[in-house]
Order: structure tokens, then C-alpha cells, then sequence
């Protein structure tokens, strides 16, 4: 902890080594600084380029004049959805897996194979995603590119985030409560599901919010499987095509002649927003509950 | 292989060439491949591997307007007022062609290809109603967008 | 132990029935990371069978005439993803450094939810913004030909791989026992020095863990990457290469996936590529999180 390095040594020492010692910290600064100000840097710069194209009619209008005009309501849509069906199909999985592997799994080989695959699915490219998806959702199993291809895409990708976080917030659940549970006479499930569960909630929901907005964001899985770029309808069927934010942004600032740019950074604007607040929200439940926090 | 400018011949502008093309499986990179760097001719010639392969002409545009080095092939209706075309003899000798609808449609321009669409024997409905459009009142969308209209 | 009172024989069957769901859960992970490895053998191994190894191995990447040399995006790949790294090293253990040993509450307190936010940035919106605003500037102040650069795709890079690098260095500066650094400062050290000469080397392992999880992150990156390296399948072996354009393997993938023939050749090399991908990363990944075995539990059961 800081406090304990606040302790001055007894020994004054040399002036020497306390000025290394400042030019030292000086340096962490500029580290420091060097990391987060280009960070402050992107959102200003999209914001302020942004914003003049944000409007009620950019949002939540349909595209027009070959997608140079108008709004981009149908990408939004898109990545909405392909967000809930993530939702719908990793948080059961991932959570059902943490349950496991926090109260139920010992550690055999086979427990370890399951840590390594989850190590494994983390660092997977997501480009590699892509083509997984392309070849078995899309082609094999003939659903085509849809929103159920890009979905189960990106529920997959998502998968171990949820597990390793879900997993991590069961765990920080103390002992005791599963002891008291059981000299009760509760059943393992009853004391998961009545105690421990509600217990570890909070930091579940973060994790599941966090892997979820890093599904939203992403562009490579969805290349192949679902996004299209001018779509004239609204996505009737989970077997129809949709856009999507960040093929969209893509698309606009690489393919389109004669884009404004405003629309561009308007797009980057939308995206970030949604992507960062829900960033806060996780930030904002998981600050709230650590403080409710019954341990 | 030219690298600089000035290697060409441009005095005072001794700058690298930077050449931005199309991705690989683009229709235009390889019919500028075959027509414009094999000239027609059978040969084993390829892309400098240095070629930038931008994801699309507006890649190749937007790399133009901002960089002085650069220079790439594109659709007549990416190009902007603000890019510069260079003109194109046919042969050593031949008077030098800016691009336009007019030049290519007479053939005074060398660098053109011509889109062809295919169906399966006649059109018929749907796919004859969309031919009909693309070659009514399509010719006038194509022409307002800056690309090169069919003639008669 | 097992914790949970006997139970009732229907209590029993539902117990036994929730077990099974869970463990398929589990277990499904497995089965994930199989399903993957088996697609992308599938469709990439007629890629290694019909292109003999010399030509594979070739300098030149021409897929749409015939040359499936993969050197020049293997060693784009590589070229990119060490600069990166030895961006985000320095920067990322200094930040951790800074914020778990040196800075005041009020800068921590700032410092952590930017870092969060960086890790939440999707990267499309930071290879847009490299595109559109680091590479002209790139171009001006290199004097580079282009802006588009192996350089400009490891900056991005570095920034996309900072979180995780900072996060994990901070998990393995918080593992140094307070005892280390109360004893070197009661002998008379300075808190840098404590820092350097005691902190950081017990903490190395978990350092090097979180340099091998940014290598893993950035060799996967496919959009920024696409958007700010210029793409050209140059081999990057001269001095020059890092200001100069580069094509990496992911970037090959996610641009000539769109319009290539199902079943050619061109599509079995794609995914040969994707299978190359998988198993590099896995390794890269292997490496660094085998530390994460050893973490010490808190709560649960196990």
C-alpha cells in the first residue's frame, strides 16, 4: 500500500539519491501523462468533430443519399441487437460455467482443460472469429449471414470474458457464507442460488456489461456473418442481415466517396457513447456495491 | 524502378513515390494489372510489393488529397476536383488524354473497361425490368455520379 | 469438503440435475475452443496440401495470381506487434508503477477509470482515428512517404494493448508482499529505489505476464491495424521497414475474406492464415497466462 512507502527512511542519506529519486517520479508522470492524455484526446477529437452532426434526425432516421445523409438508426438497431442475442446465449453459458467452476469443479485435469480452453477462447483474433463463424454458422450450418450467425459469433468471443469475471465475483464471496448455509441444512444449489448468487451479483453484472460492450464494438466477427452496409429495411428476422455501428464506421471512412466527414465522427461519436456509458454503468455498480458489500 | 520524383525527370521535388492500388481480389486491380503494367501482353509482371492495397477507391482518394507523395489508379467518379489526373497517350508519340466521359467513349482515353452484366438467356421479368432501368434511367444517375454513361 | 446437507430424494434428483446443467457449461468451453480448431482445419488444410512448402514460405503474397508466399504478412505480423510491445512495456509498467506505488489518491482516482475507458474504446474507432489524424501527422513529422506505417499500426497498437499490460503489472505489484518494501526502506533505501531494486524484480514474472498478454492482444488486432498500416505486402526486413507500410495476417484475412470463392484456393489460404493465427496466439497466451494458475483463491470452494 502507498501508506507504508510514505515512511521516511531514518537516514537522510545523500541529496543525490532524493533527486534521482524526484527525477524518477517526474518520469512516472510523463508516463502516466503519455498514456492518458492522448486518451482525453481521441474523445475530444470525436466529440468535437462529432457533435455538430449529432441530431434527433441522425440518431433515430434512416439512411438517405447513399448513406451521406440522414441517419444511421438501422446501424444502432443493429448493434442493439446483436448485443441482446449475445446477451441470450453467453450470459446463461458463462455464468452456468463460473457456477461450476467455483463451486462444483476439483481440480483435475479436466478442470484445468477447462481453464486453458477459457485462456484459449480470450485470446482467439477476432478476425479469426470471423472465420470460425463464416464457416460454421454462415456455410455449414446454412443459416447464412444473419443476425443468428453474427450472434452466436459473438456470444462465443464473449463467452470467457463472463466466465472469468462471473468466476471472480463467486469467489470473492467469503467461505462463510456457503458454511452458514449449509449448517442450516441448505442444499449446495439452495446455498448458491439463495446466498452466494445474490452476493456475487453486483461483479457478475459488471463483468457480463463489460463483455458485452467489447461484443458491440466489434467489427472483424461481424464481417462475415451478419453486417451489410445499406440496408433499406429494418431487420425483420433473427435469419435477416442488419447493420451494425462499428461495420458502419468502417464502411464509411474507408469505402464511400465523398463522406462528410462530420457524419464520420458523428458515427465514431455514437458508438463511443454507447460503448462508454455503458462503461459507467459497470464502473457505477460495481463502485455502488463494493460499498453495500456485506464483507 | 522509379522510387523518387525526381529519378523522373521532376526537377526540385525530391520525394518518394508512394502507389496506392486496389486489394488484390478488386476487379479494377486486376484489370489495371493485366492492361495497364503487362500493357496486354502476356508477362509475369505484378504490383510492386511496396503497392499500398487501400480497402476501397475512396481509400485511394483520401490518401491522394492528403499526401503529396502519393499516386494510384481510380473510378473516374471517385475523383475530386481537388485530385490531379494525368493525362494518357495511347503510344510514344500520341497526344496526351485527360479522362472524361467523352475521351473514353470515343477511345481516346486507353485506360477504360466496360462493365458486363450476364443473365441466363433472355431477361425476362424482374431481371429485364432491372436492365431496362439501368439502361434508361440509370444512364442518368451513372452520368450524374461522374462515371461514364453507355452510348447508343 | 462438500458443502450442502444431504439431500431428500427429490431434492437429490433436481441437485444432480442443476450439477449436470452447470458442468455442461463448463465443460462447454472446451468444446468451443475444439469446435473452432476443428472448423479452421477443415478449411484451412487443403491450403498446406495443395501449395508446396517453398512457395508457402515464398516472399510474395499475389492471391489472385497464383503466389501464397505468407513470409511477408508472418513477418508484418511480427514486425508490428514487438513495436507495440515496446511501446506499451515501458509506458504500460511505468503507469502501473506510478499508480499503485507513487500517486496520490486523487491521481489514482483518475488515473484507473481512463484506463478503463481506453480498454473500452472499440478499434474501429481508434484505427478511424489513426487513419484520419495520426497518420498525416505521422507522415509530416517522420518525413515518411506515407503515414500509413508499421509505426503508425504499433502506436495504435501499444494504446490498445496499455490496459491490459497496466492491469496485470498492478495485479503483480499488489502481489509483492507490503514486508518487502517495509524492510528495504527501513534500511535506509529511497521509495524509487525500493521500487526498482526490490518491487519490481519480485514482481518480474507477473510483469513478463503482462507483457506476453499485450503481445497477444496486439498480434490479434484486426481493424486498427487494417485501417493504418497501409496494407502492402512488403517484407519488412530493412532498416527502414518500421516507416514504411506493412500487411499483417489479420488485416490479409479480414480484407480478401469479403470477395474470395468459396473452396479455392484463395479461401483455404484465408483460413490456413486463421489456423496459423489460432495457434500463435494460443502459445503467446499460454506463455503468459500459466502465471494465472498459481493466483491464490479467496472465497468459493476450491
Amino acid at each position: 500500500m502507498p501508506g507504508s512507502a510514505r515512511i521516511q527512511p531514518a537516514n537522510a542519506g545523500s541529496a543525490r539519491r532524493y533527486a534521482v529519486q524526484r527525477f524518477g517520479f517526474a518520469l512516472l508522470v510523463l508516463a502516466s501523462l503519455l498514456v492518458v492524455i492522448p486518451i482525453l484526446f481521441v474523445i475530444g477529437a470525436i466529440v468535437v468533430r462529432g457533435l455538430p452532426a449529432i441530431s434527433l434526425e441522425f440518431i433515430f432516421g434512416m439512411p438517405s443519399d447513399g448513406m451521406k445523409a440522414g441517419g444511421i438508426w438501422p446501424a444502432i438497431v443493429g448493434t442493439l441487437l446483436l448485443t441482446a442475442g449475445t446477451a441470450i446465449v453467453a450470459i446463461p453459458i458463462g455464468v452456468g460455467g463460473a457456477i461450476y467452476l467455483a463451486e462444483y469443479a476439483h481440480d483435475t485435469m479436466l478442470t484445468r482443460a477447462i481453464r486453458l480452453a477459457i485462456v484459449n477462447l480470450a485470446g482467439i483474433p477476432s478476425v479469426v472469429y470471423g472465420l470460425f463463424g463464416l464457416g460454421l454458422f454462415v456455410l455449414f450450418l446454412n443459416f447464412g449471414t444473419s443476425i443468428l450467425a453474427g450472434a452466436l459469433t459473438l456470444a462465443i468471443m464473449t463467452l470467457p470474458v463472463i466466465i472469468s469475471t462471473a468466476e471472480e465475483a463467486l469467489r470473492a464471496v467469503p467461505v462463510e457464507f456457503r458454511t452458514v448455509s449449509a449448517s442450516l441444512g441448505g442444499t449446495r444449489w439452495q446455498g448458491i442460488s439463495n446466498i452466494v448468487l445474490p452476493q456475487a451479483l453486483p461483479g457478475i453484472i459488471t463483468g457480463v456489461i463489460l463483455g458485452l460492450l467489447r461484443a458491440g464494438g466489434e467489427t472483424a466477427p461481424i464481417l462475415f456473418t451478419v453486417a451489410a452496409f445499406y440496408l433499406p429495411s429494418l431487420p425483420r428476422s433473427p435469419l435477416d442481415q442488419t447493420m451494425a455501428l462499428p461495420y458502419h464506421l468502417y464502411v464509411i471512412s474507408t469505402q464511400v466517396p465523398g463522406m462528410p466527414e462530420k457524419i464520420q465522427y458523428g458515427t465514431a461519436l455514437v458508438l463511443l457513447v454507447l460503448v462508454l456509458s455503458l462503461n459507467l454503468l459497470a464502473s457505477w455498480i460495481r463502485n455502488y456495491y463494493r460499498r453495500k458489500r456485506q464483507w | 524502378m522509379l522510387k523518387r520524383y525526381e529519378d523522373e525527370g521532376r526537377q526540385g521535388e525530391d520525394r518518394p513515390i508512394v502507389l496506392l492500388s486496389r486489394e488484390s481480389n478488386s476487379g479494377t486491380y486486376v484489370y489495371f494489372l493485366e492492361e495497364v503494367i503487362r500493357l496486354g501482353e502476356e508477362s509475369e509482371l505484378l504490383f510492386s510489393p511496396e503497392t499500398l492495397l487501400m480497402p476501397s477507391s475512396e481509400g485511394i482518394s483520401a490518401e491522394i488529397r492528403q499526401n503529396p507523395n502519393a499516386i494510384g489508379y481510380d473510378g473516374l467518379g471517385y475523383v475530386t476536383p481537388d485530385q490531379k489526373m494525368l493525362g494518357v497517350a495511347k503510344d510514344a508519340g500520341d497526344p496526351y488524354v485527360l479522362p472524361s466521359a467523352d475521351t473514353v467513349n470515343d477511345g481516346a482515353y486507353p485506360i477504360s473497361r466496360e462493365l458486363f452484366m450476364y443473365t441466363a438467356g433472355e431477361p425476362q421479368g424482374a431481371v429485364k425490368a432491372y436492365l431496362d432501368y439501368i439502361l434508361g434511367e440509370g444512364q442518368g444517375l451513372i452520368k450524374a455520379l461522374g462515371f461514364v454513361p453507355l452510348t447508343d | 469438503m462438500k458443502f450442502g446437507a444431504q439431500p431428500r430424494a427429490r431434492a437429490g434428483w433436481s441437485e444432480f440435475a442443476l450439477e449436470s446443467v452447470v458442468r455442461i457449461a463448463g465443460f462447454s468451453t472446451i468444446g468451443f475452443v475444439l469446435l473452432i480448431f476443428l472448423f479452421l482445419l477443415r478449411e484451412g488444410i487443403p491450403f498446406f496440401v495443395e501449395v508446396p512448402l517453398d512457395q508457402l514460405l515464398g516472399r510474395y503474397w499475389y492471391p489472385t495470381f497464383d503466389r501464397f508466399g505468407i513470409l511477408p504478412l508472418v513477418l508484418g505480423s511480427i514486425l508490428v506487434t514487438i513495436a507495440s510491445v515496446l511501446i506499451a512495456l515501458p509506458l504500460g509498467v511505468a503507469t502501473a508503477v506510478f499508480v499503485r506505488e507513487v500517486a496520490p489518491s486523487w491521481a489514482r482516482d483518475i488515473l484507473k477509470p481512463l484506463i478503463e475507458v481506453l480498454a473500452g474504446i472499440p478499434s474501429v474507432v481508434l484505427g478511424f482515428f489513426g487513419m484520419t489524424l495520426v497518420a498525416p501527422v505521422i507522415r509530416e513529422v517522420l518525413g515518411a512517404p506515407t503515414g500509413l506505417t508499421a509505426f503508425t499500426g504499433a502506436l495504435i497498437l501499444a494504446y490498445m494493448a496499455l490496459p491490459t499490460v497496466i492491469s496485470v503489472a498492478e495485479d503483480a505489484l499488489d502481489a509483492v508482499p507490503k514486508s518487502y518494501r517495509d524492510a528495504s526502506l527501513a534500511m535506509g533505501a529511497t521509495q524509487w529505489q525500493t521500487i526498482w531494486r526490490v518491487v519490481v524484480p519480485a514482481a518480474k514474472s507477473g510483469i513478463l505476464t503482462a507483457v506476453m498478454l499485450g503481445m497477444g492482444r496486439a498480434i490479434g488486432e484486426t481493424m486498427a491495424v487494417m485501417m493504418v498500416t497501409g496494407n502492402a505486402a512488403r517484407m519488412p526486413i530493412t532498416l527502414d521497414s518500421l516507416v514504411r507500410p506493412v500487411r499483417t495476417m489479420t488485416a490479409t484475412v479480414a480484407a480478401e475474406m469479403g470477395e474470395v470463392a468459396q473452396g479455392s484456393i484463395h479461401y483455404h489460404a484465408l483460413f490456413g492464415i486463421g489456423i496459423a493465427l489460432f495457434v500463435l496466439t494460443f502459445l503467446i497466451n499460454l506463455a503468459g497466462a500459466s502465471a494465472i494458475f498459481q493466483k491464490r483463491r479467496r472465497g468459493g470452494l476450491r
